[in-house]
């Protein structure tokens, strides 16, 4: 069996730090008559305590649209439970001050600086995954670096490729956007094709691509793409791929 | 004549007198008017307070991180351990996007072990290395042990596409699965996950679909 590559034992060994310590508390008063507190973060969850008016509750963090509290409970217990984004708007910091939440919304969106995206698609007529790092320059321009593997029958492709975006109404839920971009296509035929089972072809390439990307929920954008690709072949034909994918976006 | 000089003086000094009352009292009233106009609140004060607004900044726990360790059936060529790595990322209390990568080593076909002949492959294309990118369901539940010991929980369905590669080529792969997660504490989860990776395969000579189960177990993080 082959070792694990480094970077997965890395990420094993970063997951074993004690994450929780990391946590950041907050302490605020309840302004609205009650709070439903759930045993856990999603609305199936039954609620098995209410916090009243004036009470103090503890937060303590944060999963999906869902906030893990503390607070005091019957006798000199202490309870803990969920409760839902919305309802911390029922809720001010101990001098009075509101509340202001980053949630992941539209406002958010535009404030992000990366987004993560995966897509799937075919690139002429062979299935084709892409993924895509984006560091968002300004509200419109961001720039994509991104991998594609297309497997088909015959060979088996790997694109990377680097790119500006220019997204044209970056104010709007739903915006057309445009890219430009150049990277380096690697095409290895199949092992039962070729009797050497090593012929890497390596081709520079160009490529633009149009697009529209959605604002869906929380922290998500849902995309949909065209790109052409002009393969910088040796031949005397260039070669034109066409790729069309579909995929979502998370921001940060 | 003396007394009406007298009382003509007394006259211009009580007029004086008199004038002088009145303008402090029209002056005193003035100034009153002016101090009342002070303490009046006009309808919109310009200085306003500035009002104290923090965003805060609660630790968000969106990401699920974990290893796994489990057995993998691979068509036609035995079962092995395999090993891998998962990431999530939680969108809702509902819907999770995962990426996994994971690795085996592929055992012998019936056929190698059966003739004692020339081996389909070389150790090196033995190596089933595979990775996808799943959507995922929640069907949140709890468990109850005892009365007061009462896990949170969920049921997940998977679908996904990604690549193995196995026997010198790389693969386009679809996989299906279900999993149970149980929640230890808010943020450690063991989970018990079953998928299936169909990708077409002619490793043995005719072109197939290969089913390779996968039954693992995990522990994730989450942060």
């Amino acid at each position: 069996m082959r070792f694990m590559p480094k970077w997965l034992l890395v990420l094993c060994l970063m997951a074993l730090l004690p994450i929780s310590v990391l946590a950041n508390e907050l302490d605020v008063v309840v302004t609205q008559p009650f709070i439903n507190v759930h045993t856990g973060p999603a609305s199936e969850y039954p609620i098995f305590h209410v916090v009243a008016k004036g009470e103090v509750i503890t937060l303590q963090k944060s999963r999906t649209g869902w906030y893990q509290i503390k607070a005091k409970g019957p006798g000199n217990t202490t309870i803990e439970g969920w409760i839902t984004e919305e309802s911390l708007s029922a809720t001010a910091l101990e001098d009075g001050a509101p509340l202001v939440a980053s949630s992941g919304s539209f406002e958010d969106y535009q404030t992000r600086n990366w987004e993560v995206t995966l897509m799937g698609g075919v690139l002429d007529n062979i299935t084709a995954m892409t993924a895509t790092g984006t560091w968002v320059w300004t509200r419109n321009l961001s720039v994509d670096a991104s991998y594609t593997q297309a497997l088909g029958d015959f060979s088996d492709n790997k694109i990377w490729s680097v790119r500006l975006r220019n997204t044209i109404f970056p104010g709007w839920r739903v915006s057309p956007y445009l890219a430009l971009g150049t990277g380096e296509i690697r095409t290895q035929p199949r092992a039962n094709l070729v009797q050497s089972g090593d012929d890497l072809r390596t081709t520079a390439h160009y490529e633009v691509g149009v697009g529209v990307r959605y604002y869906f929920t929380r922290s998500v954008l849902l995309k949909a793409e065209y790109r052409a690709l002009l393969a910088l072949t040796d031949r005397d034909e260039q070669e034109r791929l066409d790729q069309w994918v579909i995929g979502a976006s998370v921001f940060f | 004549m003396f007394e009406a000089v007298t009382f003509l003086r007394m006259f211009a000094r009580v007029t004086a007198l008199c004038t002088l009352a009145a303008l402090l009292s029209v002056a005193s009233s003035f100034e009153l008017h002016a101090q009342t106009s002070a303490t009046q609140q006009p309808d919109i004060d310009p200085n306003v307070e500035r009002r104290d607004i923090r965003e805060f900044d609660i630790d968000s726990e969106n990401v699920e991180f974990g290893a796994f360790v489990g057995i993998i059936s691979i068509e036609d060529f035995e079962s092995d351990v395999v090993v891998g790595a998962r990431i999530a990322y939680h969108i809702n209390e509902n819907l999770f996007i995962e990426g996994t990568y994971a690795q085996a080593t592929a055992g012998q076909t019936s056929f190698e072990v059966l003739s004692g002949g020339a081996p389909f492959l070389t150790e090196e294309q033995r190596d089933y290395v595979y990775y996808d990118v799943s959507g995922g369901y929640n069907f949140n539940g709890e468990l109850f042990i005892t009365d007061s010991l009462v896990f949170n929980t969920d049921f997940y369905l998977t679908l996904g596409a990604g690549s193995t590669d196995f026997g010198g080529d790389e693969r386009f792969t679809v996989s299906a699965g279900a999993g149970y997660r149980l929640l230890l504490t808010d943020y450690l989860s063991v989970r018990f996950d079953v998928r299936d990776h169909v990708f077409n395969s002619d490793i043995i000579g005719v072109e197939k679909s290969v089913h390779n189960l996968t039954f693992t177990l995990s522990t994730t993080f989450f942060f």
